[in-house]
């Protein structure tokens, strides 16, 4: 039976000390996820977002700081953002299910927020099904 | 069709890839002459912004691609409802004289003069004629490092240049540009000179060539195409005159946005070109009152004066030499392109000497905005009529787009062609398991005479399931698809 | 004599001329080589290319998308000791790239609609087309050459290359690409003086605005290849006012120039005005670029991910 495999890079600041935190409570989440702890979510280049989907993931989840202040430096986080919403109009041209795609501002102290996104992006990507190769 | 034939290579000298398929049935025997690539443009087009089509565009031909430049360039003016100011304009008229003088000297010094000179005569390539007139060797080379240098200034790259935006250019021409060009256009002169010579002397005077000239296998009673303004030669922008084979005016387009109303477009099975055809006859594609000649001998036809008086000698000398137009013979598209040359070099000389503060002064680009959801524009490229078609939506993004090239326009003319010379093939392979060496150098000489640049006209598809291995020029198979011979 | 072939996929015609335009490099090549093979210039036949065990340089112009041409580059290039892809069709695809959206049978199905009549009759062998693919598609040449066409810039490396190898039998490196290894901004004349500050102000679409003459394009707003496009020429139409279209490929031959300058934009969209904006504001003006794929990548989608992304995507449709 297929289970979706999604890549999460979030950074350590926010959403990578939220992961942290929802797992030390034992606040479950989908195990479809594997996360990718990142110095900042603008780190995350377009290309590690593709070689992610080419590789087996049937989604990318990116988790940063809240804009507008808490990236620790300082607009990290603002590029993320403009680099995503540039891919998801690229994958959507090409035919491919933007919500594949997603970046959400999660904050360290936000583990129940955490759990929930995480939660729903699977649900999200187990209805849009696998996204096809040889992995699917 | 059983059997598995063998092909031959393309064509030599023609731009792109294209061959020639005789069908033998019996006695009879019919031609198609193949384009084989395919590239897609009109599909690519969709959906981008539209005003980066011309330089998209520009890359359907690397020969002509100012051509297709300058059309898509027409073409998105109309999207925007934009009329590019007059240094825009003339500027974009000079760089497509200039292209109208490279690809024509292009085409005679490399292409053509091979095939005139060695008329019937084995290996007609540029490597023997250099080797037997050296002096034209060193010509045409100057000749195109001349013109690459013009190019250059005018568009940043010589061939996908950068120069036309919507509604104007990039930027105009300064007083140091019109003189560098100027300098390269005077070095340009004595290369007209000794090629026009050498016509005068090689061409004009070969015994064989003027026989071919009254040989009715090459005529083709088709309807001669082309831009005219006030009755004049005209590359740029004008009325597109449509002359039938006994001269008379059947069209008359003044609004580009009507073409289609006149110019239909078939496809055949057997090739990756359309097949234009006239919509107002009741005839089918491939017949030859329908057929389409666009060209230099077609723009010839439907004009009635040419600029500059060494354009107007030769011009009057041609027209002697037949009794008057139309003229079709195709043979003589070399002719008309060595007047196309004179009538263009002075016609450059005028705009950069008469009209140069013009080029100098004013604005560069419209930048009013009124949307208009289709444009079409129609130019002369070297080959003949070129029309960009593209209805734009929202956002001004590209929603269709139709092109037909001048070589797709000849496509019908060049099958009819064929099959005017084949008519003896038959019986050749049946007394001699090959055809004469002089029906392949005819067969070869129209390909020539037409000069198609198949890069462009195979920028549409067409898909199909049959097995196909490689390539040959020329090859005849009977009506079983069984080899009868190839040339190899 | 050492035995060159210049062989057409899809072309253009303009890396012909572009060739051909070498002017008298072209003949100093000529003591060392000879053509057996270039048809838009000499005339001889490919069966005599068949006759020959060894070419010693093949150099492939266009990209693939008949099944005939395809053959034809793999036949061709398994006896050629150097095999060169000449022109950005034949390194990353070029502009007829964009067909890897679609499959052949769309575009025919697009193609017979415009038709207004259609003769129904043999197709006498038409070589049946492939999904299209650029030379390094098929094969790994030994020397890429990228520009539409390549530049004079790139044309006098390759002709001092095919020298030195006539003369030494050797080629110094494998897989060489032409071309400076840095971006075009790093030699542009419109370079700001302080790089960390650019500020892209919004998109401009080239129809909104007279482009100013000396000031970087994407401090205007309008897009410009630079930052992402390998150094081929001499910012040949920058100095005509017009921003680059990239079509000297990436940087470097494996990266993806086409994300490479989204992700530039990113960084630089409007950067003052992030804070005050935010995300609904920066969308808003991003929305503008209507055509990513376009704007993108002109010229190298076939080598990009998103194609690869795209291929995967077809297969597992077919599969099932």
């Amino acid at each position: 039976m297929w289970r979706p495999r999604i890549v999460a890079f979030f950074c350590k600041w926010c959403a990578g000390a939220a992961a942290e935190a929802a797992g030390v409570s034992r606040m479950h989440y989908d195990p479809s996820v594997i996360p990718i702890i990142v110095p900042c979510t603008g780190r995350v280049s377009p290309e590690m977002v593709m070689h992610a989907f080419l590789n087996g993931a049937d989604g990318v989840l990116i988790g940063g700081c809240h804009t507008p202040n808490d990236c620790h430096y300082i607009a990290g986080n603002f590029k993320a953002f403009k680099r995503i919403y540039m891919l998801r109009k690229l994958l959507q041209q090409a035919g491919i299910e933007p919500e594949r795609l997603r970046i959400e501002w999660i904050s360290a102290t936000e583990a129940v927020k955490l759990v929930r996104v995480v939660n729903e992006f699977s649900e999200t990507i187990r209805r849009l099904g696998p996204l096809g190769g040889k992995h699917a | 069709m059983q059997g598995k034939p063998i092909f031959s290579d393309p064509i030599t000298r023609v731009e792109g890839i294209a061959r020639i398929v005789f069908v033998v049935d019996g006695e009879s025997v019919r031609a198609y002459y193949q384009v084989l690539e395919f590239r897609g443009f009109e599909k690519l087009a969709v959906d981008r912004h539209i005003e980066e089509l011309p330089r998209i565009m520009s890359a359907i031909c690397g020969v002509c691609s100012w051509s297709h430049h300058l059309a898509s360039a027409k073409a998105v003016d109309m999207i925007f409802g934009r009329s590019p100011p007059p240094r825009a304009k003339l500027t974009r008229i000079l760089a497509n004289y200039i292209q109208i003088i490279d690809s024509h000297l292009l085409h005679l010094g490399i292409m053509a003069f091979p095939d005139l000179i060695y008329w019937g005569d084995g290996r007609r390539d540029i490597l023997r004629l250099y080797r037997d007139y050296p002096e034209i060797a060193a010509v045409a080379l100057k000749a195109r490092s001349i013109v690459k240098h013009i190019e250059n200034k005018l568009g940043g790259k010589f061939q996908h240049a950068a120069l036309a935006v919507p509604g104007g250019i990039s930027r105009g021409l300064l007083k140091d540009d019109i003189n560098e060009i100027l300098k390269w256009f005077a070095e340009l002169r004595p290369v007209v000179s000794t090629l026009h010579k050498f016509f005068d002397e090689h061409i004009k005077n070969n015994k064989k060539f003027r026989e071919a000239l009254k040989d009715n296998r090459f005529v083709l009673r088709g309807l001669s195409m082309g831009l005219v303004r006030d009755g004049f030669l005209e590359f740029y922008d004008g009325v597109l005159k449509i002359v039938d084979h006994n001269g008379k005016v059947v069209e008359e387009i003044t609004d580009s946005l009507k073409y289609a109303e006149v110019i239909g477009e078939g496809i055949a099975d057997w090739t990756y070109a359309k097949l234009p055809y006239y919509r107002r006859s009741n005839l089918r594609i491939l017949d030859e009152a329908s057929t389409f000649i666009v060209g230099p001998l077609a723009r010839l036809n439907v004009a009635d004066k040419v600029y500059g008086n060494a354009a107007q000698s030769e011009y009057g000398e041609m027209i002697d030499e037949t009794g008057g137009k139309p003229i079709l013979n195709i043979l003589f598209y070399h002719w008309a392109r060595l007047i196309e040359i004179l009538h263009s070099v002075d016609a450059v000389e005028d705009i950069l000497h008469t009209h140069e503060r013009e080029l100098l002064e004013g604005d560069t680009m419209d930048l009013r905005e009124t949307f208009r959801p289709e444009g079409v524009g129609i130019l002369e490229a070297p080959r003949g009529t070129l029309i960009h078609h593209y209805r734009a939506g929202e956002n001004y993004i590209t929603t269709y787009a139709n092109i037909i090239t001048p070589t797709t326009f000849n496509n019908s003319s060049i099958n009819i062609s064929l099959n005017k010379v084949c008519s003896r093939l038959a019986k050749e392979i049946k007394a001699y398991g090959r055809p004469e060496p002089e029906t392949l150098s005819i067969v070869e000489s129209i390909i020539r005479a037409y000069d198609p640049c198949n890069s462009c006209a195979t920028h549409c598809l067409y898909l199909n399931n049959m097995e196909l291995s490689i390539s040959f020029k020329l090859i005849v198979i009977n009506s079983n698809g069984e080899v009868l011979w190839r040339s190899s | 004599m050492l035995k060159l072939a210049v062989i057409p996929g899809a072309i253009c015609g303009g890396c012909d001329v572009a060739l051909a335009s070498v002017g008298e490099d072209l003949l100093k090549l000529l003591k060392y080589y000879e053509i057996v093979y270039w048809p838009t210039v000499i005339d001889r036949r490919m069966s005599e290319l068949e006759d020959i065990d060894i070419i010693d340089v093949l150099i492939y112009m266009g990209g693939i998308s008949t099944k005939h041409e395809l053959e034809n580059a793999k036949k061709l290039s398994a006896k050629s000791r150097i095999k060169v892809a000449f022109g950005t069709c034949s390194v990353y695809g070029g502009i007829p790239g964009f067909n890897t959206l679609y499959s052949p049978l769309e575009v025919e199905n697009f193609i017979k609609r415009q038709s207004t009549m259609h003769l129904q009759q043999d197709r006498f062998g038409l070589p049946e087309v492939v999904e299209y693919m650029a030379y390094t598609d098929v094969i790994e040449p030994e020397i890429l050459i990228p520009g539409c066409p390549p530049t004079e810039k790139v044309l006098d490396q390759f002709v001092k290359i095919l020298i030195d190898y006539a003369q030494s039998r050797r080629l110094q490196g494998r897989h060489i690409l032409l071309g400076d290894p840095e971006s075009l901004c790093r030699s542009c004349p419109r370079k700001p003086k302080d790089m960390s500050k650019i500020v892209m102000p919004g998109i401009k679409r080239l129809y909104e605005v007279k482009l100013d003459e000396t000031k970087c394009f994407l401090e205007q707003g309008v897009l410009c290849m630079g930052p992402a496009t390998r150094a081929i020429c001499n910012h040949s139409c920058i100095a005509n006012n017009f921003p680059c279209y990239g079509c000297g490929g990436p940087v470097e031959i494996n990266s993806d120039s086409g994300l490479a300058m989204l992700s530039a934009l990113s960084s630089l969209f409007m950067v003052d005005k992030e804070k005050s904006l935010m995300e609904t504001g920066l969308a808003r003006e991003l929305d503008k670029v209507a055509d990513p794929i376009g704007y993108f990548f002109k010229y190298t989608l076939p080598k990009s991910y998103l194609s690869r992304i795209i291929k995967m995507r077809k297969g597992e449709k077919s599969a099932r």
